[in-house]
């Protein structure tokens, strides 16, 4: 009775490779560790280049020289693109000296109407360059006296701004005292976000845990089993790696514990072992 | 083994997409420009202090003669605050107290009750000054009509004895213009309007003034009926108020209400009856109209009254808090 409940197992176990889904070839295993690996590593070096670019700081700087007509402005999509401070340098080439105002983007417009100016539009990261355009057809006015200026500072060669969110989108004007053209300035905007350093630590570990998980994986199914023939099923390393979920066939003397796979794979009766008969 | 493989390959598409697009802006917070914040003060607290100080520091060397009057004048007024600064400065040289009660400017005493809300334009600053001789508190209007123009004093009116003005919303926050009377007991037009039905001489009847009766009403409508008795021989007197275009500002006040500034216009005509007959102008007329000391015909004299209402919420009568005239012009033959 208890032989005939044994085979029973023994059929079930052998019943479970039979499932066509579960098969997976051993090349196809083997390209997707190696791709994840490829994966992991490529993520960890753009983390660590990221962390060594950006610094502890999180920081990004565009910086550009910009030839000027009249006024330079610098818009809301560059000012107000995130939320944590933006500062603004300007430096005349000639040290002479220069106005910054800051106001909200409707009354900067106002005040300048069609005055000639250029405008950064946008900044380009990693490369740090600014994108510029030229408007305008009138001359420039004396934009000094205007109150809409948030903040304004008039300096002798170069002038900062911390342009801080909240006050809605926001145009810094640059511009030469009393109206005068504006000589060719050096510009650089700089953002300093520290999140940004954390983020690409972050991408740096899972990448490089990633990249170490999938080599594991690949190293230890080299090694672990023959190379397998092109397109064979490998039933044999299946076996030798998948946990078997069923119990195993015991062993003649009653235990299902410490059976080598050898034992499960033979139905031949040991000859020494004495003959269990039915009552 | 299956298992595994599923976990690698999902963890790998989770880094992809993170690094895909989350590396991009969504990840750094780019975003696009917010849009414009209307529930705050067009100017910072720290912005309108650097205002109000070079407003009012002009003002203040613009009467005393210190340095150029005039490029003060023009920093410090705007309309018929400029108008009526002009002419205090010429009536002050014969008559000091000639030009009214005028305003009294006290550079390092400005306190601002009100900053403007929102992007639009006009924007009112409101500010109270006290004199540094003692005296009442005087109110004055602070207006930028466009983004290039800058802030300068357009009304002043003194505080009536016993007057207050509630409180305005923080200065962080700013207060929007009532352009509509919307909320308020009345269209701040149609008051001032009334007003000065009520004011001129012969009496008008304004039928449901309004608003209540007050001090300057009651000396303005005294002097006219004094000066029609002290010509009735050799002259006749009428005396008008009209609202001057474009000077009515309704401030909205915490909790509803408004302040109103405004600015009328009074013309005081003398009209000679008998040919052969002559009035001799006071020294005020003759220092604006120089040389006519002999009037035989006809007389006017252009006066500036700038008036503060405070004007309540849903309804009941304006009160008027402060008032200033100003003798800006005369003309006569």
């Amino acid at each position: 009775m208890v032989d005939r409940i044994t085979g029973a197992w023994g059929l079930a176990t052998t019943t479970f490779p039979d499932t066509k889904d579960d098969i997976v070839t051993t090349a196809t295993r083997r390209a997707l560790g190696l791709s994840v690996a490829v994966v992991g590593a490529v993520l960890a070096i753009l983390g660590l280049w990221l962390c060594v670019t950006l610094g502890p700081s999180g920081g990004a700087t565009f910086g550009s020289r910009l030839t000027q007509t009249g006024a330079l402005t610098i818009e809301p999509k560059v000012l107000n693109a995130l939320d944590v401070p933006t500062e603004v340098t300007v430096a005349r080439k000639d040290g002479g000296p220069l106005w910054v105002g800051l106001a909200g983007a409707s009354d900067a417009a106002a005040v300048l109407r069609d005055a000639r100016r250029t405008t950064v539009k946008r900044v380009s990261w990693p490369s740090g360059s600014m994108t510029s355009a030229r408007s305008g057809s009138t001359a420039m006015p004396d934009v000094t006296t205007a109150d809409v200026w948030r903040v304004s500072q008039q300096e002798r060669g170069s002038a900062s701004v911390v342009v801080a969110q909240g006050q809605g989108p926001e145009t810094l004007v640059v511009a030469a005292p009393g109206g005068a053209p504006l000589p060719d300035v050096d510009v650089t905007v700089a953002w300093h976000h520290t999140t940004w350093f954390f983020l690409s630590l972050l991408l740096l570990l899972v990448g490089a845990l990633l990249a170490a998980g999938a080599g594991f994986f690949l190293w230890q199914d080299l090694t672990a089993a023959p190379a397998p023939q092109a397109g064979a099923t490998s039933r044999s390393s299946r076996h030798m790696h998948r946990p078997n979920l069923l119990p195993r066939r015991p062993r003649r003397g009653g235990t299902t514990d410490g059976a080598d796979p050898a034992d499960t794979t033979t139905d031949r009766p040991d000859p020494s072992a004495p003959e269990e008969v039915d009552a | 083994m299956n298992r595994r493989i599923a976990t690698i390959t999902a963890a790998a598409a989770v880094c992809l997409s993170l690094s895909g697009c989350g590396l991009g802006k969504a990840i750094a917070g780019v975003h696009e420009p917010p849009a414009p914040v209307t529930d705050i003060a067009s100017v910072t607290p720290a912005q309108a202090r650097g205002i109000v100080d070079r407003v009012f520091t002009a003002a203040g060397q613009s009467r005393t003669g210190a340095g150029d009057v005039k490029a003060a004048r023009a920093v410090a007024y705007s309309g018929n605050a400029l108008t009526a600064a002009v002419a205090d400065a010429r009536l002050a040289q014969v008559a000091p107290q000639v030009g009214g009660n005028s305003p009294a400017i006290a550079p390092e005493q400005p306190r601002i009750l009100a900053l403007p809300r929102g992007e639009g334009f006009p924007r009112v600053i409101v500010v109270q000054t006290v004199p540094d001789k003692g005296g009442l508190p005087v109110l004055h209007l602070v207006t930028s009509p466009d983004a290039r123009t800058p802030y300068r004093i357009a009304e002043s009116a003194t505080m009536l004895p016993g007057s207050s003005v509630r409180s305005f919303t923080s200065l962080a926050s700013g207060s929007r213009l009532v352009t509509d009377g919307k909320g308020l007991a009345m269209s701040p037009q149609s008051l001032l309007t009334d007003y000065a039905k009520g004011l001129s001489f012969p009496a008008a009847k304004v039928t449901n003034p309004p608003y209540t009766d007050d001090r300057f009403a009651t000396q303005v409508r005294a002097g006219a009926a004094q000066q029609a008795s002290d010509v009735s021989k050799y002259a006749s007197f009428t005396q008008t108020h009209t609202v001057q275009p474009g000077s009515v500002y309704a401030i909205a006040q915490n909790g509803g209400g408004a302040l109103v500034f405004a600015v009328l216009e009074r013309t005081d005509t003398f009209t000679i009856k008998k040919s052969g007959s002559s009035l001799t102008a006071p020294k005020q007329f003759t220092t604006l109209v120089p040389g006519k000391t002999k009037l035989t015909r006809k007389a006017t004299m252009r006066t500036l009254e700038m008036v503060v209402f405070a004007v309540p919420k849903g309804s009941g009568q304006a009160t008027l808090v402060g008032a200033t005239e100003h003798l800006v012009s005369a003309s006569g033959s």
